[in-house]
């Protein structure tokens, strides 16, 4: 059973903190502000660390911040790709039910994850999933892919809704709105091929392929995000003003809207890559404390939920 | 933190086909294919009236069947290309190469089976469409570098250019899924070599 939705930041730490709390395996945890994340999320009762990388060092770095370690597994590997290597390992043993990046580059944790023999790939496209609280911050809302699809072709649309469709499941949104972001309204090719991929995503939402969801596409980010305008513009649709998911037809697009979120409109961001078996925090050196502490909230939350809720028919 | 995207199968989405089973009936008609022998002709003529029954009339005096032909201007307006396609054995194609050069409206006639060219085709193919065959059709575009140019309701509209034999892979690929309406241009060509045969003016 899909519990209420998660409205806002402050409910989604709530939320967090009432499940059973996941283990988070910090690869190369030697970073002063992971590390404190990290140390927050445990002080704040959602997660049980266990800090792969220069123990040494990570000693050191809570010992300057004053961050109260005692009882946190460390496991011992100064080298960075084989801490992540170790964290992901974890999450394949059953040990770890969460993964976070710490001083590691993306492409060498992304690659980690990948490993066919140790990581958490379980065959279907990893993609980033970037939470926002609404303009009225009456909900939360999410929004992908704006780090790691590039320019997905259809298919893997497909698999990029069916991972955010996971997240929102996970904040407690039975039947989410996704809105699939164009340009224009109308399908025009061969000029805008994303106008296609959204229309097909529509089709294949209608016929119930995606599981318990309502898609509507190409829709203007604008009818996406406001009621008042659709209707101004008629534009009809249950999704119009209402879109818990905007699906992004490239990265470009994805992460200008995520960064003028960010630094534009000076909004608070949690984010998470799906798609393996366990999800991971890839939270960048410049986000805020607060920032990565919703991250990992996220990150708990859709821990307990590897699955969709949706059984494909037969 | 961006990435290339991670290769992987399309999962989890209930639908009747999969380009494994498409794959399998392509297998199964390539073999029958290769027993034609095809020609493909590059002929120069004049761009005047009553050209193209002049040199079809050549090809079927020897009871040879045009598989496809397409005719254009050439960058001397007075002068077409046709680029002809037949099957048949080597001793009659000549034949009818040889009563077809005599034509005075031919400039020039090129067997190019025998030398390396260029070959290219053009294909417009209009599927029928549903939930179910909306991942393969797309799947099978994006293998075979395919391109969607309209859809509808019920049709989707692919344009597809490349050679011969890529055009009838993608056929064989989706021609389960229902294709509505087909149309090709048949194979236009030209010589790799440097000297092409503009050489000479009519």
């Amino acid at each position: 059973m899909i519990p209420a939705p998660v409205r806002s930041f402050e409910e989604l730490l709530e939320r967090a903190r009432g499940t059973i709390r996941p283990r988070m395996a910090v690869a190369a945890a030697a970073e002063a502000a992971v590390l404190a994340s990290a140390a927050d999320a445990m002080k704040e009762g959602l997660i049980e660390p266990i800090l792969a990388g220069d123990v040494e060092r990570i000693q050191e770095l809570a010992a300057q911040q004053s961050l109260d370690l005692r009882g946190v597994e460390m496991l011992h590997h100064p080298n960075a790709v084989e801490a992540a290597a170790v964290a992901v390992r974890l999450v394949h043993e059953g040990r770890a039910e969460l993964v976070m990046k710490g001083l590691v580059t993306t492409k060498e944790f992304i690659r980690a994850i990948l490993n066919q023999e140790f990581g958490m790939r379980r065959g279907q496209p990893l993609s980033h999933v970037a939470a926002i609280e609404s303009a009225d911050q009456s909900r939360l809302m999410l929004l992908t892919d704006s780090g790691i699809n590039i320019r997905p072709r259809f298919n893997r649309k497909v698999a990029i809704v069916r991972n955010a469709l996971s997240v929102a499941n996970a904040l407690g949104i039975a039947v989410p709105k996704v809105a699939v972001i164009a340009a224009v309204e109308t399908v025009e090719l061969p000029a805008m091929p994303a106008t296609l991929d959204a229309a097909l995503l529509r089709r294949l939402g209608e016929s119930g392929k995606l599981g318990p969801c309502i898609v509507d596409g190409p829709l203007s980010m604008d009818n996406a995000l406001d009621s008042h305008t659709a209707e101004i513009k008629g534009r009809v649709s249950p999704v119009a003003g209402h879109a818990d998911i905007i699906v992004a037809p490239d990265i470009e697009t994805a992460n200008a809207v995520y960064k003028t979120i960010r630094y534009l409109a000076q909004r608070e961001i949690a984010s998470i890559v799906v798609g393996a078996a366990a999800p991971a925090v890839v939270s960048s050196r410049s986000d805020s404390a607060r920032s990565k502490l919703y991250s990992i909230a996220l990150g708990v939350l859709t821990s307990h939920r590897h699955e969709y809720s949706f059984t494909p028919q037969a | 933190m961006a990435l290339g995207a991670q290769d992987g199968p399309i999962t989890g989405l209930s639908i009747g086909y999969t380009i494994h089973d498409l794959n399998k009936q392509y297998q199964k008609h390539h073999h029958r294919e290769r027993l034609y022998m095809k020609h493909t002709l590059s002929c120069l003529v004049k761009n005047q009236r009553g050209v193209l029954a002049q040199v079809s009339e050549a090809f079927a005096a020897k009871g040879i069947n045009i598989e496809s032909l397409a005719v254009a201007e050439t960058e001397t307006p007075e002068i077409s290309r046709a680029t002809i396609v037949v099957s048949g054995d080597d001793t009659t194609v000549t034949e009818a190469e040889r009563q077809c050069e005599a034509l005075e409206v031919v400039v020039r006639l090129e067997d190019l089976a025998s030398e390396e060219f260029y070959a290219r085709e053009l294909m417009l193919v209009k599927l029928r469409v549903s939930p179910d065959t909306i991942p393969v059709i797309m799947q099978a575009a994006e293998l075979s570098q395919a391109r969607v140019i309209g859809m509808s309701d019920h049709t989707i509209t692919i344009e597809l250019s490349g050679e011969h034999h890529a055009l009838d892979g993608f056929l064989r690929l989706v021609r389960p899924l229902g294709i509505v309406a087909l149309a090709r241009s048949g194979l236009i060509a030209v010589s790799v070599d440097d000297e092409d045969t503009h050489g000479e003016q009519p």
